[in-house]
């Protein structure tokens, strides 16, 4: 039985990973009704990033914040120079999807121009598994639980008691009548995408910990796996993400380790796929709204 | 020099095939298809198996390998690329899900069937590819001779493939899918079956994309995992973008000028010593920031879809 309880102490792991970068997209998604498909460059940046700072000062915590604060700023700037722009050109809103994915492919090159096309490393001490309770991790791993636990604590209380919080939710339910109330939508779309980034930096620099050694396109393979929780939950809603993450991340550990770890990501995928097919908004919700591009 | 410009030629031709294929997915019918790549794969690997021998060359594995004409081999694309496309769009089309959803649920399905054809070395060879496909024909032609001679045959494709997808978007058919673009609610309402009309659209792109991987593998020899990509796609995208989406005509000339400009000048460049990751990086990043401009300034392209001609209305009494 205990192989169980180490998929499950990998799953966990990987949902937590996986949590911060689906509840990024979450936020995003639910205040710009559109799929940003350069999210997973976010995460790259942010781990190159952390690579970067890495080489001044080899310190983990620095590292990951310095991630996240660049990839926060990238969102942000991409929102501003990019994303808004066209939404006020676009007719339909499937063009911001061909214009995220062509953002994806230019950030993709010009991080491989930079710093090249091999794989480049973010080193960790090295990390010894230890039990805690039923479950088997590493300081690491735990590091990056509690990163996750207390982003996801922070951004409920964020979203639940601040006026932030409040504008944020009006903003995500109906655009409109938030502005004819006087919220004003542009800052609090902005500072949705601030928020963005930075959580997915999180994400970002956690992958580039545990995944050993990774490229250009290490944030535009786990963007499939992030759409696959945030669909699976539900799109937009923040804790339907969290939910998502933990039944993907569980779900690619345990077929990882009871099937065959070569298509682990493989399955998650299919499991969206099924999901799509049988319930198309998500497991976790009571309305069926259709919202048409 | 000669040379030169026919393989470049060569290469817009087969291109342009692709573009009209897309054209009538997302030109006509606006289906954001990111498998797209995937029919031309398809049809590359196909004609592949069909018209490579059994086992020939050493330390490749593939299935089939019937070593039938090269003819045979392209129908087998078109065909292939056409099943491709309705097994994938049936999985993509069968709800009417959310527009975005078809470019995820397409997303998904090409970089997991590139995963596991690139693992599965009993397929096509995992990621290293189909080598020594045979030469369609006359090998021992000169290499210009023969370009020439693939050229032409690329032509003809690609003429013929230009008049059906024109007779297409002037048929009924091209109009009702135009107004599935449009808005597929109003017509459901109207009686049509809007997820066999996307089906249809999508097998037909698939077998054109098929064709064109034929042509390539034909041309090429050689096939693998690295040639599909997301990046391609979009690059198609781009050709169709730059050049009016919507209108054959326009995206002849819009691929024309993205692969001629881009793919083939940037080969006449001198490679930079220090930096050859420029290069081809350079590429994806420019294209990618060609398609960002296009869309911003100047969205319908070069030449804009033609309006279908009605007659002029006027209602008595408009002020």
């Amino acid at each position: 039985m205990s192989g169980f309880w180490l998929a499950l102490s990998a799953g966990i792991i990987t949902a937590s990973i996986l949590g911060l970068s689906s509840v990024a997209m979450s936020l995003q998604f639910g205040v710009t009704r559109h799929a940003n498909f350069a999210h997973g460059e976010l995460l790259t940046i942010a781990a190159y990033t952390a690579v970067a700072v890495n080489g001044f000062e080899k310190n983990l915590y620095l590292d990951a914040l310095a991630g996240a604060l660049v990839s926060a700023a990238v969102a942000w700037l991409l929102n501003l120079v990019v994303v808004r722009p066209f939404r006020k050109v676009a007719k339909r809103l499937i063009l911001l999807l061909i214009v995220t994915a062509a953002l994806s492919q230019a950030i993709q090159g010009l991080l491989a121009i930079f710093f090249g096309l091999n794989d480049v490393v973010l080193p960790v001490p090295p990390q010894v598994a230890h039990k805690v309770g039923p479950f088997t991790w590493t300081a690491l791993d735990v590091l990056i639980l509690v990163t996750a636990v207390a982003a996801f604590i922070t951004l409920h209380l964020l979203l639940r008691y601040t006026s932030f919080g409040r504008a944020q939710r009006a903003v995500a339910d109906d655009p409109v009548l938030a502005r004819v109330v006087g919220i004003n939508t542009a800052r609090i779309i902005s500072l949705t995408w601030l928020l963005d980034g930075f959580f997915a930096g999180l994400a970002g620099v956690a992958l580039a910990a545990t995944v050993g050694s990774f490229n250009n396109l290490l944030g535009f393979n786990f963007l499939l796996v992030t759409f696959a929780a945030v669909i699976v939950g539900g799109i937009g809603k923040m804790y339907g993400a969290i939910g998502g993450a933990l039944i993907i991340g569980i779900v690619t550990e345990f077929s990882g380790f009871y099937l065959s770890s070569g298509f682990k990501q493989d399955f998650a995928l299919i499991v969206l796929i099924l999901v799509l097919i049988i319930r198309p908004n998500g497991l976790f919700t009571t309305l069926i709204s259709e919202v048409r591009a | 020099m000669l040379n030169f410009a026919v393989t470049g030629l060569i290469y817009i031709g087969i291109q342009c095939i692709l573009s009209l294929g897309m054209n009538v997915q997302w030109g006509l019918t606006g289906l954001l298809n990111l498998a797209y790549i995937v029919f031309m794969a398809a049809g590359a690997y196909a004609t592949s198996v069909l018209t490579l021998p059994k086992d020939q060359p050493p330390f490749t594995t593939y299935i089939l390998g019937l070593n039938l004409p090269f003819y045979v081999g392209m129908l087998g694309a078109v065909l292939a690329g056409g099943m491709v496309a309705a097994a994938i769009g049936v999985i993509a089309l069968g709800r009417r899900l959310r527009a975005d959803y078809l470019a995820v649920v397409s997303l998904v399905v090409a970089v997991v069937l590139a995963q596991v054809i690139a693992q599965d070395r009993t397929l096509f060879d995992g990621y290293q590819g189909l080598i020594n496909v045979p030469v369609p024909f006359g090998a021992a032609l000169s290499p210009l001779a023969y370009n020439l001679e693939f050229l032409g045959m690329t032509i003809i494709c690609a003429a013929g493939i230009y008049v059906l997808c024109d007779m297409l978007r002037k048929s009924p058919f091209g109009r009702t899918l135009r107004a599935v673009r449009e808005d597929d609610v109003a017509a459901e309402v109207f009686g049509h079956n809007v997820y066999v009309l996307k089906l249809k659209a999508f097998v037909f792109g698939g077998a054109v994309a098929g064709l064109a991987g034929s042509l390539t593998v034909l041309y090429v020899s050689s096939f693998n995992t690295a040639g599909w990509s997301v990046s391609e796609t979009l690059f198609i995208l781009t050709c169709l973008m730059v050049g009016g989406s919507g209108n054959n005509l326009g995206v002849i000339i819009g691929t024309a000028i993205v692969v001629g400009l881009f793919n083939q000048a940037t080969q006449l460049l001198p490679i930079f010593n220090s930096y050859p990751v420029l290069i081809t990086e350079g590429r994806i990043v420019v294209i990618a920031l060609l398609l960002l401009a296009a869309l911003r300034w100047r969205p319908q392209g070069l030449l804009p879809e033609r309006p279908s001609r009605t007659e002029e209305v006027s209602y008595a009494g408009n002020g």
